[in-house]
């Protein structure tokens, strides 16, 4: 035979089959060029969420196979962990931090960063965070403690806080975290996470305690979205909203059975139809002139937008029931099934009519609401620079208010803004944004 | 225990487990196994998880050493005698492994993507075990020349065919992605895994022939082979490459590039009998001997329906060829170990298709401590009923030389 799997065999004795040189070089040449190539072409994976747990789901990977036959636990968990990080933290007002805490909180500056972190939370491999972990995307990729990426699935979304159960796939179970009660304003609590490899705590304290949410404050970086947070005694207290220097972090405890209550019911995806009401009190009421859910955001591209629903309907009817506050409208919203045909009455200057829309699910709808924020720019007008301030604080509106449009017509410039409240005085309509939020306002002229 | 005295233990325990392996005239590698799953944390916990962790790397280094001797055997002019005849043989026995498993798994009542995902584990030969008796009893003969070729040949053709399977069921499985994104995911992952390892181990092989030259002392060789081994593992798993394939590579391209080959080679031979004898007894950690306990039906199909397809699958491949009749009967015996490459793919698996995880699990687990054991023992068999066991081993070779001289 003088061939195998097309390579020519018939060398001499003694000589080597790629002996030549230039043989050796273009052969080489080749294969780099294959591996370039190669790594040019690798699909993108999506941004990982972070679970810090270090008991989280042990799979793939080198390490992963000691990790297969492991039964639970082994390692130290982070929670535990945790306690030692916050005891050895200074009060955030001191000027000097203890090196201990240099050794274990990095800066977070580097170029490639998590989208958010996660926590497990039940052997079963559930694992809590935040929406904005997951940037808008339905499924998400998961780094696990051993540093493997698993793909996890969204068992239960709680819209009004942005709180989201994923679920990972496990082998063996888990060690979930022993949970906090309650906590008191001024404690002193550690944001937990784990990237490359190291585990990253960062100090913050508790500004205020809400009754669905405390106030997180962190005096370096912005908590990253869906951390967990621990208290002193290592115990999870809460998962944060992230994105802020102070920003809410919901108690883990009372999320995790509300979630948990929404996986059971099978409603991982809560219905909605993508819109924002505000309820309607004081000027507007008169403005208005009849009860209903005012329409203050409607999120481009979802149901409501393909249906026709604009900023500033009132909406006074769902299918056969009438609507006559924004909370009845939620509430008759939050019953209806995903994907059904569902008709809204709404008001539109004076006019009553009717709209189809296409229930969709609230998830998709914070997809949207992000790449919506993207696009939202220009040069708006502060509402400090159009009213007084006593004015402003008579109609409920932050100073620090960008002006939309005002009594339906975009505002472009101050000047501009200045004519359309000539025209329409004494009382105006107007659309405001703030803090990512859009509201209404009925404001007077001034006395 | 610390990782240094976990070594330690580990080293001793070799050395006498390999000494009580000759007296029962059983391979040192199953008494490497053997002491391994004893002292590993499912029974004593003398090795806890903690420290398999940490000396993960030492196993990663040892296959690669081993793997870059076995890529050595690609050398053109030792694939001249074998060459398409252990081609035939590969697909066959690996094919009807494949076949037997997947068809007897599905009637038992598995779904039939978990049935094809248990066939390709089933493919595969653990080439570390099985070079580890050939070295121990220095064999040498046209068994011997084609069976470690064979392995390496099967454990490419194993990974090949799992990217192709699971590329395959990971279109059937719903994705948010599209089947287009998933498609070329897995498409690239399969091309990646195999072309892109392979040209790995090129171009580090074209490397170290340049320096080959310039390592003109034993000590020199054997810092360049294991530089290069261990270049080409890391580089595989930094580029998520299968490092497994490229140190195949990386030996083939040093034994068909450089005339300092066998000398690289032969370097190897002295320096690392400690670290092999540290992988096995490591891999013997790994075992988890009680899942056998739990193996169930379905994984004595897929026990049988392996063993059953490696044996008759060698013999049909080698139907026509010119060897001896011995190693007709016992080529497929000695393919019948399986190791580190099941359970690896079982992990991707695990990764891929959650559903079935557990079975899988379950399963190859319990049949990796079965063909682990029994493995090493047939392919001692094998090699003695063949004649190709050039040592004897010690105890007979001591009981013949003080009959010689009373």
């Amino acid at each position: 035979m003088s061939s195998f799997l097309g390579v020519r065999l018939d060398v001499t004795p003694g000589q080597k089959l790629l002996g030549q040189p230039w043989l050796k070089v273009r052969i080489a040449l080749v294969s780099a060029l294959v591996l370039v190539v190669g790594a040019l072409l690798a699909p993108r994976a999506a941004q990982p969420v972070s679970v810090p747990d270090a008991s989280a789901v042990p799979l793939l990977g080198e390490q992963a196979r000691r990790e297969a036959a492991r039964p639970v636990g082994g390692l130290q968990s982070v929670a535990a962990g945790a306690a030692r990080f916050s005891l050895a933290m200074p009060p955030p007002t001191s000027d000097t931090a203890p090196s201990t805490l240099r050794d274990y909180s990095p800066p977070l500056t580097r170029l490639v960063r998590p989208a958010g972190f996660g926590v497990v939370v039940s052997a079963a491999g559930d694992v809590l965070t935040h929406e904005s972990a997951l940037e808008g995307r339905a499924t998400a990729r998961v780094q696990t403690a051993t540093g493997a990426f698993e793909d996890a699935r969204i068992v239960a979304y709680e819209p009004a806080t942005g709180l989201t159960l994923l679920r990972v796939p496990v082998a063996t179970p888990l060690e979930a975290p022993a949970l906090a009660s309650r906590a008191e304003a001024g404690a002193l609590v550690a944001a937990v996470g784990r990237w490359e490899g190291r585990v990253i705590a960062q100090p913050a304290f508790i500004s205020s305690v809400g009754p669905d949410a405390y106030t997180i404050a962190s005096p370096g970086d912005p908590l990253l979205p869906g951390s967990p947070v621990y208290n002193s005694d290592g115990q999870l207290l809460a998962i944060a909203a992230g994105g802020h220097q102070s920003g809410r972090a919901f108690p883990a405890a009372e999320a995790l059975a509300r979630l948990a209550a929404r996986a059971a019911a099978g409603r991982a995806h809560p219905p909605s139809i993508g819109v924002a009401f505000q309820p309607l009190d004081g000027e507007l009421t008169r403005a208005f002139g009849q009860p209903g859910a005012l329409v203050s955001e409607v999120i481009e591209g979802g149901p409501a937008d393909a249906a026709g629903l604009i900023p500033g309907d009132l909406l006074v009817g769902i299918n056969d029931g009438p609507i006559d506050s924004s909370d009845a409208a939620l509430r008759t919203l939050a019953a209806l099934a995903s994907d059904s045909e569902t008709v809204l009455r709404v008001v539109r200057d004076g006019r009553s009519r009717t709209l189809t829309v296409t229930v969709g699910s609230a998830l998709a709808m914070v997809a949207l609401a992000r790449s919506a924020e993207l696009e939202e720019a220009g040069p708006l007008p502060e509402a400090r620079t159009l009213w007084t301030a006593e004015q402003l604080r008579s109609a409920g509106i932050p100073a620090a208010a960008r002006v939309l449009r005002i009594e339906g017509r975009a505002v472009t410039s101050r000047s501009q803004a200045l004519r359309e409240l000539r025209r329409t005085r004494p009382s105006s309509l107007v659309y405001l944004l703030h803090e990512r939020r859009r509201f209404f306002a009925s404001i007077g002229e001034q006395p | 225990m610390n990782e240094i005295l976990s070594v330690g233990v580990i080293l001793v325990a070799a050395l006498v487990a390999g000494h009580v392996a000759q007296l029962l005239r059983v391979p040192e590698v199953t008494g490497y196994l053997l002491v391994g799953a004893a002292i590993g944390p499912s029974t004593l916990d003398l090795i806890s998880h903690e420290n398999l962790t940490t000396l993960a790397f030492l196993s990663e280094v040892a296959l690669g050493l081993i793997l870059f001797n076995i890529g050595s055997i690609f050398e053109a002019s030792n694939l001249r005698h074998v060459g398409p005849g252990i081609v035939r043989v590969t697909l066959w026995e690996a094919s009807l492994a494949f076949a037997l498993v997947g068809v007897t798994l599905a009637l038992a009542g598995l779904d039939w993507p978990l049935a094809v995902l248990l066939a390709v584990v089933a493919m595969e030969t653990a080439p570390a075990t099985t070079m580890m008796v050939l070295n121990e009893y220095d064999a040498k003969g046209p068994l011997t020349d084609r069976l470690l070729a064979l392995v390496a040949l099967n454990n490419m053709y194993v990974l090949v065919t799992f990217g192709i399977v699971t590329a395959v069921l990971s279109l059937t499985q719903p994705s948010t992605d599209g089947w287009l994104l998933t498609g070329y995911r897995a498409g690239h992952g399969l091309a990646w895994t195999t072309m892109g390892s392979v040209a790995l181990g090129v171009v580090v092989g074209v490397f170290a022939d340049l320096l080959s030259s310039r390592a003109k002392e034993y000590g020199e060789a054997l810092i360049l082979v294991i530089g290069v081994v261990l270049v080409a593992v890391g580089a595989s798993r930094w580029l998520g490459l299968s490092p497994l394939i490229s140190t195949l590579a990386l030996g083939a391209t040093v034994a068909n590039t450089s005339v300092h080959g066998e000398r690289l080679l032969g370097g190897l031979g002295q320096a690392d009998p400690p670290l092999y004898a540290a992988f096995f007894v490591l891999a013997g950690a790994e075992l988890v001997p009680a899942s056998v306990l739990g193996l169930g039906a379905a994984g004595l199909c897929y026990t049988v329906a392996r063993a059953t397809g490696k044996i008759v699958g060698a013999r049909v491949g080698l139907r026509g060829q010119d060897v001896p009749d011995p190693v007709r009967r016992q080529l497929g015996y000695c393919l019948v170990s399986s190791s580190s490459l099941a359970v690896g793919l079982t992990i991707q698996i695990r990764t891929a298709f959650p559903d079935y995880a557990a079975t899988v699990t379950g399963i190859v687990l319990a049949a990796v401590v079965i063909f682990e054991i029994v493995g090493p023992l047939l392919t001692r068999r094998a090699l003695l009923l063949t004649g190709e066991a050039q040592t004897m081993p010690a105890p007979l070779a001591e009981a013949a030389s003080g009959n010689a001289s009373p």
